[in-house]
């Protein structure tokens, strides 16, 4: 099944089950995953420095083994597979990120509207939500890409068009519970404009579940772009994203290493992203508050 | 009159639920609309072909045969005004009636699902009773890694790794496929080769549609198996935390009895529901499994339409997985309450 519904499934189980707390901050769960992202952090911000090779060049015999000079072995193109998993994290993890970003704007700005003001709006934005919800996030994210265009930045676009339903229906109910506060009540009664009582006294207060939320999402967005990538519907040839190279490895299945660098990449950021998630997920105990 | 039985409220719960359900699947045949619409793409080049062109008079013939030189509104509107009829319109690129192309490869998606559902419920119930009775234990450890690994893995990545183990290097699973090559499928009854094979009284051909369904069911049970070990964990331990556990026990039950007899029996609702929910959401999950198996289902032409922009089959494909996802939905909020009346309808 996908990762996504993986995600959505995890949601319906938070939310019926109560989660048993047993860790603190400092668990090693956190801060094993903590390290394994910050070291990808630091491949995506000095890849030039560390990768022996440049990405995009024939600098070795084609679709050779492992060895002392190319360490993951080179692709069908003579590319040295181990700096071009390197340089890929610099064009997955920004997408993943900045689709985060995007998806966490549009869909807290549109749940807090249509938590606050209720009625119509409401109804018409929750509406969009479900439907767009209704959609199976792949495939939705393949029509989108599709007839954008294959590109990461249209890849992007997708995603977003995808996931923003899901932080604006956390976002709502996070609003709507908080709006009936007796501190909002006051900012109300000082007469503060109807936006300025949404954003300085009840947005700030709904942040913390969102974050924690969209820091579990992080892994499946990942897994989102390069699967769109994989389809051929993300970046294309001949960047090194980790999708798209594991494209290439199952072109030439019979050379494992091709595609092998590039999964183990991937999955090392996703398996920290959920492992953090789920620590995150138990200290501040989120979902028994949805 | 009294008060509403529990009966009358359900049966206008699930009135009202039902009576949704048009309105959000007319939504999302709008929305799978105007996205295969409204953005820049044109879908010509794939229907006569790039070499075609630049000659304006095929050009112009195409867009007036499918109907690509009417307004959009009058678009829309032939196209919901077919769906009534049940004609999901006519591919583009198989140039086949689009209904006729699902119900061709709906089975092979289908046999392939239901599969996965099975090895995830029966592996997630195994592995969250093992981390229940052993709470916070080694196999409590290893049954929550394992199940957040499933949720972790590119399931394109895993098939490619698992297919290269087990197929290219031990040789003990058959390679991607839905039978080995010149192996003749059984005649078509249900469209599920294992089930037709048994139909047949054909043994070895059984076993051969069953092995190739084994490693893609596989990977798309997986994280399933992740889900509802730990939902079936939590549940269990809530359950063991309860006043009539007391009760049993004092009454000298075994261990082994009360967690077969009562505990597991209600720990299992919640996992009832999600597998409706999961059913819906695997069924189009299928789109990357089967490119990697070659797996001729709904996912791959889901991968085919998408790549030839074939709007038509685009549409159908979404409505498709709009309407299993909203069905299954439906279902799993009637049998909630119905299976666990301390549910409160609203």
């Amino acid at each position: 099944m996908t990762a996504i519904a993986e995600t959505a499934l995890f949601r319906a189980v938070g939310a019926r089950t109560r989660r048993i707390r047993h860790s603190g901050w400092l668990n090693p769960q956190i801060l094993v995953a903590g390290a394994v992202l910050a070291a990808w952090l630091f491949v995506v911000v000095a890849a030039p420095w560390i990768a022996p090779f440049d990405p995009l060049a024939e600098t070795g015999a084609r679709l050779s083994a492992p060895s002392a000079q190319h360490l993951l072995g080179t692709d069908s193109l003579g590319r040295d597979v181990f700096s071009r998993t390197l340089y890929g994290a610099r064009e997955s993890l920004p997408i993943a990120v900045a689709a985060i970003g995007a998806s966490l704007i549009i869909g807290c700005l549109l749940g807090a509207i249509a938590g606050f003001f209720g009625g119509v709006v409401d109804a018409t934005i929750m509406r969009v939500a479900d439907i767009t919800m209704a959609f199976p996030a792949i495939l939705l994210a393949m029509a989108v890409a599709a007839a954008l265009g294959p590109g990461l930045t249209n890849a992007l676009l997708a995603i977003v068009a995808v996931w923003w339903p899901i932080y604006a229906r956390l976002t709502r109910g996070q609003v709507m519970s908080i709006k009936e506060r007796e501190h909002v009540e006051a900012s109300k009664a000082i007469g503060s404009s109807r936006w300025r009582t949404l954003f300085r006294h009840i947005l700030p207060h709904s942040v913390t579940p969102i974050m924690v939320n969209a820091t579990m999402d992080l892994g499946q967005i990942v897994l989102l772009v390069a699967s769109l990538s994989f389809l051929g519907l993300g970046a294309l040839p001949p960047s090194p994203e980790w999708g798209a190279m594991i494209t290439e490895g199952a072109k030439n299945f019979y050379q494992p290493w091709i595609a092998a660098a590039p999964g183990i990449a991937m999955v090392s950021v996703t398996l920290a992203m959920n492992f953090l998630g789920d620590g995150l997920r138990d200290v501040f105990d989120v979902r028994a508050r949805r | 009159m009294g008060p509403a039985t529990r009966e009358e409220i359900m049966f206008r719960f699930i009135l009202k639920r039902v009576a949704s359900m048009p309105l959000l699947l007319l939504g999302v045949v709008t929305l799978a609309f105007v996205i295969s619409r409204l953005l820049p793409a044109d879908p010509i080049a794939s229907i006569v072909g790039q070499r075609n062109l630049g000659n304006e008079e095929i050009v112009a013939a195409a867009e007036a045969k499918w109907g690509l030189d009417q307004p959009l509104p009058t678009q829309y509107l032939t196209y919901i005004g077919n769906l009534l009829t049940g004609d999901l319109g006519t591919s583009f690129q198989t140039k086949m009636p689009v209904s006729s192309d699902i119900a061709e490869r709906l089975p092979a998606t289908l046999e392939l699902t239901l599969m996965a559902l099975i090895i995830g419920a029966i592996g997630g119930i195994l592995l969250g009773v093992i981390s229940a009775s052993r709470k916070n234990r080694a196999p409590d450890h290893v049954s929550r890694v394992f199940a957040l690994i499933g949720s972790s893995l590119p399931i394109f990545w895993t098939g490619l790794v698992l297919l290269f183990v087990f197929y290219a290097q031990l040789g003990i699973l058959p390679g991607p496929g839905r039978l080995s090559s010149r192996v003749i499928p059984p005649a078509d009854v249900t469209g599920f080769y294992t089930i037709d094979a048994l139909l047949q009284g054909d043994m070895p051909l059984f076993w051969d549609a069953f092995g190739h369904l084994l490693l893609p069911a596989f990977i798309m049970g997986w994280g399933l198996m992740g889900t509802i070990s730990r939902l079936v964990r939590a549940s269990m331990l809530d359950e063991l935390g309860s006043d009539y556990v007391r009760t049993i026990r004092a009454k000298g039950v075994s261990e082994s009895q009360l967690m077969r007899g009562h505990v597991l029996r209600n720990s299992l609702t919640p996992v009832v529901t999600i597998l409706g929910f999961a059913f819906g959401a695997m069924l189009m999950g299928a789109v990357l499994v089967e490119t990697i198996f070659s797996w001729n289902g709904i996912g791959s032409y889901a991968v085919e339409a998408t790549r030839s922009l074939d709007y038509p089959a685009i549409n159908a494909v979404c409505l498709l997985g709009g309407a299993v996802f909203l069905i299954a939905n439906l279902v799993t909020d009637i049998a909630y309450p119905a299976i666990d009346p301390r549910v409160r309808l609203s």
